[in-house]
């Protein structure tokens, strides 16, 4: 059945209560089901024929409840979230419920994009209400059925953990003994969701379904897959990506027992044995030779003069302009003005980029830990010619995303070679491979400039953006353009991310303007974990400390006054300033600094405490208040936010650079996020403001760069404006906390 | 031929005896909950007690195990009842898991050494890389391990 032929017989109905999210209710059993997590108590029961109340949930005679996870699970909890919401809604036994991930099905698409993936923290802004909306149609459907079963009215009746209860005679049905009933009547077209009062599990920390996996070893990632018959694959391409593999000693490789295979992949080779370790040594004595790509004289140092360059003379598209900022500073007695460069960063996931495939005449398998399932489904089909039925697809536990897994370059190298040799073969990138073949963070250049009125509040701020584009390669786009660099629309559509945050700021600037040039770049780039939040915030918040310091007011006090008309900013402000004690001088020798961030359709204000010995930080404490609307799950995302503040700071420390067209951090020795003995103490607290519920993966690191730079100010009087830190000759020390 | 004692059963190896001990437990042995992250011993994704010492298994020549006794997270405990898993557990610490194996291997050869370790003996055991960024509930677990394996 082709997904317009299943779409058709599925029908589709509007909820009432959120009524923008058109949902097609699946009225068959998906094709093609992996195990999220494996762990016998995770594992899909053996509970025989299931009904299917629609496409999120069967319940099976046994009373087992299997939840479909659309989302991919990378760390950040939503395989456990997303289930937490729909269960608690219908008023499932948690205990009885079960988890599998979903294949590609336009059913599980971002109503929106009308694309498949896990990314931009939109996951829970995007299925909470669709979890709440298919909770409250499958509760009502199983009600109807227990009506009509017990003989009574269904407003007499009333559904927990498992069961319908009807009161007034104490008798009750289990979902298991409706289900197949239930699943026979017509979507209710008018929903009543639960009021909060009576949710038992949103908005309380719960035990993440994949954790006990994660601690024996036998959690499943992308690179643990075991298929019957499978071979390995290393691969090695060019150094300086997109390059061309000029020769190779085939001879030499075949001549090596245990080599199954030599296969030409693009920019390079693909040798193919039973292990990874046979495959990879027959590489390493392979004498390949490569020919310079599109990159080939590209080098950092070039880079940050052409885009110092484009800030006076390229033709800038306005992107916000209020009042008049340009004719307030040339009016001005005094103009204040910064330029801030922010590195090409590697998203360096600890699970390297791998795929497993099997690609017959007829059927394409795959094994994958991935975050952009729809792109990853639109590459098989071009590369294999195949149909959506032929394409079946496995997912597994991701080892990291941070924007990386949005992409199908790692899939399609499989696909290749999985063809080229007849049998499953599972790809494996080393580390170095996988360093020098990102889609990076792009570098990006800004300058800012403002004039203080005689409050000392910015009277006018111009803020120019040098930066390519974020979201090229990642943009949803139909089966028939293989070029995937091509823009699909205008760039002023699809190109926000490089001024996000700048457009939106929860200040009030009466004459401020922002602009971008979306410049030309031979460099493969893409989403990192921020997105342009994370750069632009830096620039921003790095910006507003210097202009409180200008007006020697106090950095938070300014910022209150600035985002007096935002209720959001204003709490998480106040929040962050109690619990970091803000008012209240530092212990001698130390320095604070605050940022605040809204993003991600949240609010974070974040503060740090460090001292700086001989250009060492030793950064000892980040506390941060956080308003994600309402906070569905409070254990889970103070996880995501210490973690992110984790990246926040590495972000300061690394970064990519390229000469002669290639990458010069190739593995953890060169590229070196922080380790446990420079993570501070982190505190998290929510402050709810009852807006709709957003996410959490990329929130906490926003505000950190400015956060800890202003810090870093407070104690030396030194601005940071390049990234990273070793360019102004600072390093990380040892936190030295005690817990 | 390597033989050596794996998680307390002997195993005998027939493999170039240059290919790290890594890939000889994932593809060889079948267990893959130790991790390949860099191949350059930095990022302890590959973490195996050998003879009870923490050893990056990335970059351990599998002979050199010949007669030892390697451990790695398979063996840690047969049902998670390790302090440090039930620890964890109920810190909640991994996120995407993926360098936990190794996390778990470091911390379980710390507290080998030191039942009790101060946060500076944390600090100068657990060299491993989580780009997740886990570290504040790896250091709570541990603490609270130790503190329940008295």
């Amino acid at each position: 059945m082709t997904h317009e032929e299943r779409r058709a017989r599925a029908p589709a109905f509007i909820a009432s209560s959120w009524a923008k999210h058109e949902i097609s209710r699946r009225g068959f059993l998906a094709g093609s089901v992996a195990v999220l997590t494996s762990g016998s108590a995770l594992a899909q029961g053996r509970n025989g024929v299931a009904s299917r109340l629609n496409a999120w949930l069967r319940i099976a005679a046994d009373d087992t409840v299997t939840l479909t996870v659309s989302q991919s699970e990378m760390g950040q909890g939503i395989s456990t979230t997303l289930p937490v919401v729909l269960a608690d809604e219908l008023g499932a036994d948690w205990s009885r419920v079960r988890f599998e991930s979903a294949d590609f099905d336009p059913a599980y698409r971002h109503p929106q994009y009308k694309w498949m993936f896990t990314g931009n923290s939109e996951s829970v802004s995007t299925f909470y209400p669709i979890m709440r909306t298919m909770g409250a149609a499958a509760r009502q459907m199983l009600t109807s059925a227990a009506a009509t079963r017990l003989g009574v009215e269904e407003t007499t009746l009333r559904v927990d953990n498992g069961r319908i209860h009807h009161d007034p005679s104490g008798r009750s049905v289990s979902f298991g003994q409706v289900a197949a009933e239930a699943a026979k009547l017509p979507v209710p077209e008018a929903l009543t969701l639960k009021s909060r009062g009576a949710l038992k599990m949103i908005g309380k920390p719960q035990q993440r379904i994949d954790i006990p996996s994660k601690v024996d070893g036998s959690a499943v990632f992308g690179i643990d897959v075991k298929v019957p018959g499978m071979a390995i694959a290393a691969i090695r391409r060019a150094p300086s990506q997109g390059g061309v593999l000029l020769s190779y000693d085939a001879a030499a490789i075949k001549a090596k027992p245990d080599v199954i295979a030599v296969v030409e992949i693009p920019s390079g080779l693909a040798v193919v044995a039973a292990h990874y370790w046979q495959a990879r040594r027959a590489l390493d004595g392979a004498l390949l030779q490569f020919g310079p790509g599109p990159l080939k004289d590209y080098s950092t140092r070039v880079q940050r003069q052409h885009y110092a360059d484009l800030l006076g003379t390229a033709p800038f598209e306005v992107k916000k302009k209020t009042g008049d900022a340009e004719g307030v500073l040339a009016a001005a007695g005094i103009v204040r003005e910064a330029t801030f460069e922010i590195p090409a960063q590697a998203h360096a996931t600890m699970e390297p980029m791998n795929c497993t495939a099997h690609v017959t005449d007829d059927r394409c398998e795959l094994w994958i830990p991935a975050q952009g399932i729809e792109m990853i489904h639109t590459v098989a089909k071009q590369t294999t010619g195949l149909r959506d039925d032929q394409i079946v697809m496995h997912r597994t536990l991701v080892g990291g995303g941070f924007g990386r897994r949005l992409l199908a370059d790692f899939a399609r190298d499989a696909f290749i070679v999985s063809r080229a040799v007849g049998r499953p073969v599972k790809v494996i990138w080393s580390r170095e491979e996988d360093m020098r073949y990102d889609a990076y963070r792009p570098p990006v250049t800004h300058q800012i400039r403002a004039s203080l009125g005689s409050d000392g509040q910015p009277e006018a701020m111009t803020h120019r953006v040098v930066s390519p584009s974020h979201m090229l390669y990642i943009l949803p786009r139909p089966e028939s353009v293989t070029d995937w660099a091509r823009p699909m629309m205008s760039p002023a559509a699809y190109d926000q991310m490089a001024v996000e945050g700048l457009v939106e700021p929860p200040y009030s600037l009466p004459n401020y303007k922002v602009e971008q040039y979306r410049v030309e770049t031979p460099l493969s780039v893409s989403v990192w974990r921020t997105t342009g939040h994370g750069p632009n915030n830096f620039v921003l918040e790095s910006f507003i400390d210097e202009l409180a310091h200008a007006a020697q007011q106090d950095p938070l006090a300014y910022r209150l006054t600035l985002a007096a008309a935002d209720r959001r900013a204003l709490a998480v402000l106040k929040a962050v300033a109690q619990m970091s004690d803000w008012t209240s001088a530092p212990p001698v020798g130390r320095a604070r600094g605050i940022a605040l961030a809204k993003a991600f359709n949240g609010y974070i204000a974040q503060a740090v405490e460090l001292s700086v010995s001989n250009k060492e930080i030793a950064v000892h404490d980040v506390w941060s208040a956080v308003d994600v609307g309402e906070t569905l799950d409070p254990g889970i995302a103070a996880s995501n936010i210490e973690g992110g503040v984790v990246w926040g700071l590495s972000g300061l420390r690394t970064e990519v650079t390229f000469a002669n067209g290639e990458v010069q951090e190739t593995n953890f020795d060169g590229f070196e996020p922080v380790h446990l003995w420079e993570t501070p103490r982190i505190k998290t607290q929510f402050v709810e403001s009852g807006a709709k519920p957003s996410g959490t993966g990329e929130l906490g690191p926003v505000p950190t760069h400015a956060a800890v730079c202003n810090a870093i100010f407070a104690a030396t009087g030194e601005r940071i404006r390049a990234l990273p830190i070793s360019r102004s000759g600072y390093r990380f020390a040892p936190s030295g906390i005690a817990s | 031929m390597t033989r050596f004692k794996l998680n307390g059963r002997s195993v005998t190896i027939d493999a170039d005896p240059d290919t790290p001990l890594l890939w000889v437990l994932r593809d060889e042995l079948g267990l893959t909950g130790t991790k390949y992250g860099c191949g350059i011993a930095a990022c302890g994704a590959c973490t195996v007690h050998v003879e009870g010492k923490p050893v990056r298994s990335c970059s351990l020549p599998q002979s050199a195990a010949e007669g030892k006794s390697v451990v790695t997270i398979e063996g840690l405990s047969k049902d998670r009842s390790h302090p440090l898993q039930r620890a964890w557990i109920d810190e909640q610490v991994p996120q995407c898991g993926y360098c936990q194996s190794g996390m778990l291997m470091a911390a379980a050869a710390l507290l080998e050494v030191k039942p009790h370790p101060s946060d500076q003996d944390i600090d100068a055991a657990i060299t491993n890389i989580c780009r997740c960024g886990t570290y504040v509930r790896i250091r709570r677990a541990i603490h609270r391990a130790a503190g329940s394996s008295k």
